[in-house]
């Protein structure tokens, strides 16, 4: 690993000025400032930033960063993937099979434990055992089950107050909730897995008090142009991640899932609206308001399903928002307009580019069914889920990267092997992870960029890309962690690496930062497992000794 | 083999575990026509009932209170005969089943080990396989739905990558075990899920008989 850039130092703009002891959060009210001791949301603050206002813990003091606590839910399967929520000294998270817990977020106690009683069909879906989180707020804490059910707890004790049934696994291929449901106002939303599976998508949305379902938002368009025939019953498009809730314009904003067959959209021609697409929902109807489909008859699993960052342009709300297909679109958050396109993957061959301006695919190269195609970036994206995090100090994003391709024959599903739940509609006859072209090795990163037009700051190369979300604070500093479960906090002017830590097993979730009494904390998440890290063996090959594991570490200053 | 004997309550416990797990992987598939295979499904059946607690599933003990039966050129159908009726005293007893199981019973379970004896690599016909495994035919079959639907996500092209150890040049997989292992799937530090409810019988075997072909292969 090493710094292969360092541009420029910015000043840094906030991050140092209240680096006292005595104030421990940088005070304001802009947006990403509100409630600075807590972690109330999946992204701490509905324009995703993952910052933390706080700075006790900085560049000067982060060298006395100490284990305050570790907990460990007992159970390794597919490791440790949440992003934990923190409210008045509680820590909230979810371990395998949709385990819930509370914990002193100070001392690491187990407060409440709750274990649900899960379909055993559940057991025979592919994603498997893993969830994203949880939410919390009207006094309960919501859960989206492995067996497809929203369900509510009661905050303080962890028991159920109510359970409601959405996506049925035995039709749906399996589709189950891996990612916590979202909080607009009293409508309680989210979508399933399922974009790799024969299935038409759907977002679900609940009164949060109630559990009542109150609208559902077909991701599959019922339009003969954009899905012919009876395709878009099988058409994937599912928003398999925690989309956000932007107050301010009482919107809810999520993104779908690549088109299925992924790879063959022979029997697809069309757009296949909505999948690939930044879809702008009201929260109240769940009638769209506005959406941007990035990746028009995708053929690639380039999913729409990341972040949508909000930052400011000219003085106006923009969205920021990854794609898989490597590339960054910058949009109005008004009305979705496109404002910028910029190139993030360095390896990309899948298109000539986009139309900064139209955001039009310039000579887009659609696998031929039959022939042998190699393909960058790979199926899991320029990068994988692992989110991204916005420092309003610095005015970066701090974005991980993985530079794999894919050598893809495009084909078929064979019918009979799509009769399991478990069942994935990729579209191939062969699919194989490869290096980018002309031999260079793959590898992975930590970028800083400008979000608005991609400039680079700094990167740091790493051997194996990290699968962490990352997490920066107005301490001046970006925490995450990589594949073997080093933990890194870097300077986050110049990426200069400011301390370490081996946790064992490698990092998949969210760290966050709240204070407890007067104290800051971090608490990172670390245990390594998903589809992904299983898929990108291919490609490294010592991917498959690394451990699994599941702790929740919380560090503090000693 | 070397044993711990220091341990063996805790082995139990484990190759309980593993008992269980085997257990639940009997056929209910309907009882197949051919005599010989329904004697070794009744042998593995049994075998999964009886054995898996001290030999391990499928006979592949590892750190099992009794010793792996794969891989085993020296034990004759006499001497599995043998110790199966009679049992064995000192260290690492064996109970007599003589006493207990009847004689097409313990026909079935010595005909079921002489087929777990043989090395995997060298395995062209499994317990329960319906086909030649080594049928070039049934390999094809299985290389394809294998590149469909098990390489992407999961195991890698040619069962290279992926978080299971890599296929290409692996002995140590029995047909018997990889079949139960499709048809039901497991749960460690990952997850693969059931693929019985998908696949027939006849489909799984496919895969096994291109897994067989890939453990031949020289793992370069």
């Amino acid at each position: 690993m090493n710094l292969i850039t360092s541009l420029r130092l910015a000043p840094l703009a906030l991050a140092l000025s209240c680096a006292g002891t005595g104030a421990i959060a940088a005070g304001d009210a802009k947006p990403g400032f509100d409630d600075p001791n807590n972690w109330p949301q999946y992204h701490r603050s509905a324009n995703a930033w993952r910052f933390s206002p706080l700075t006790q813990i900085n560049k000067d003091t982060v060298k006395r960063l100490k284990v305050a606590w570790v907990h460990q839910p007992g159970n390794i399967t597919h490791g440790l993937q949440a992003t934990p929520i923190v409210l008045d000294g509680v820590l909230y998270y979810i371990s395998a099979n949709n385990n819930v817990w509370a914990v002193d977020a100070a001392t690491g106690k187990t407060l409440w434990h709750y274990e649900p009683k899960l379909d055993p069909i559940s057991k025979q879906s592919f994603y498997a055992a893993a969830s994203r989180g949880v939410t919390v707020g009207r006094g309960k804490v919501f859960v989206g089950t492995l067996d497809g059910r929203f369900i509510a707890l009661d905050q303080k004790t962890g028991k159920e107050v109510w359970s409601t049934q959405l996506s049925d696994l035995k039709t749906q291929y399996g589709a189950l909730f891996s990612a916590p449901p979202q909080l607009a106002g009293d409508v309680l939303f989210g979508g399933t897995t399922g974009g790799d599976q024969p299935i038409a998508g759907k977002i679900y949305a609940v009164n949060a008090d109630t559990g009542k379902p109150v609208w559902t938002f077909e991701v599959i368009k019922d339009d003969e142009e954009s899905w012919p025939g009876d395709s878009g019953k099988r058409g994937g498009g599912s928003a398999w991640m925690p989309g956000t809730y932007d107050a301010q314009s009482d919107t809810i904003y999520i993104g779908t899932s690549n088109a299925a067959p992924d790879f063959y959209g022979v029997d697809r021609k069309g757009d296949n609206k909505y999948t690939a697409t930044l879809l702008a929902i009201d929260p109240k109807t769940g009638k769209l308001k506005w959406h941007r489909q990035e990746i028009p008859h995708d053929v690639w699993d380039f999913d729409s399903a990341y972040e949508a960052l909000v930052v400011k342009k000219d003085g106006k709300d923009v969205i920021v928002h990854l794609n898989k297909s490597g590339f960054v679109f910058v949009m109005d958050k008004a009305d979705g307009k496109l404002e910028n396109v910029w190139q993030f993957a360095e390896n990309m061959n899948w298109a000539k580019g986009i139309d900064p301006k139209t955001g039009a695919l310039i000579e887009p190269r659609r696998p031929e069914p039959g022939k042998r195609e190699l393909l960058c970036p790979n199926l899991l994206g320029a990068r994988s889920w692992n989110h991204g995090a916005y420092n309003p100090g610095t005015g970066l994003w701090y974005s991980h990267a993985m530079e794999v391709c894919n050598e893809v024959v495009s084909g078929p599903d064979d019918p009979e092997s799509l009769k399991a739940i478990s069942a994935l509609s990729l579209g191939i006859d062969e699919i194989k992870l490869v290096p980018p072209p002309n031999s260079k090795d793959p590898y992975g990163r930590l970028d800083a960029r400008d979000p608005l037009t991609g400039e680079l700051k700094w990167s740091i190369r790493y051997d194996l890309p990290p699968l962490s979300s990352v997490l920066t604070t107005a301490g001046g500093l970006v925490f995450t962690g990589d594949m073997e479960g080093h933990l890194f906090a870097y300077d986050a002017d110049n990426g200069k690496q400011l301390w370490q830590f081996n946790a064992g097993s490698g990092a998949r979730g969210g760290p966050v930062s709240y204070a407890v009494n007067g104290k800051q904390y971090i608490a990172i998440p670390t245990g390594l497992g998903s589809h992904a890290p299983g898929f990108l063996a291919g490609a490294f090959p010592q991917i498959k000794d690394l451990p699994g594991g599941a702790a929740l570490i919380g560090f503090t200053l000693d | 083999m070397t044993h711990n004997v220091h341990l063996p309550f805790r082995r139990l416990i484990l190759s309980l575990g593993l008992c269980l797990w085997a257990g639940t992987s009997s056929f209910a598939a309907a009882p197949p026509a051919d005599p010989a295979r329904a004697q070794l499904a009744d042998g593995k059946s049994r075998f999964d009932k009886l054995c898996v607690s001290c030999h391990g599933a499928d006979g592949a003990g590892k750190d099992t209170y009794g010793p792996s039966l794969q891989n085993r050129p020296e034990l004759s159908p006499a001497l599995i005969r043998e110790r199966i009726v009679k049992g064995k005293h000192g260290d690492h007893a064996m109970p007599p089943w003589g006493t207990v199981l009847d004689r097409p019973a313990i026909d079935a379970l010595v005909a079921y080990v002489e087929v777990l004896r043989q090395p995997a690599a060298t395995q062209t016909a499994a317990p329960l396989s319906p086909f030649d495994l080594a049928d070039p035919a049934r390999i094809e079959k299985g290389r394809k739905r294998f590149a469909k639907t098990c390489a992407g996500y999961c195991h890698g092209h040619e069962g290279v990558g992926g978080r299971a150890p890599d296929f290409k040049g692996r002995t140590d997989l029995g047909p018997q075990q990889a079949f139960d292992t499709i048809y039901h799937g497991r749960t460690g530090a990952d997850v693969m899920p059931p693929w019985g409810a998908a696949f027939s019988e006849e489909s799984i075997w496919e895969l096994v008989a291109y897994l067989q072909f890939l453990g031949r292969q020289s793992a370069d």
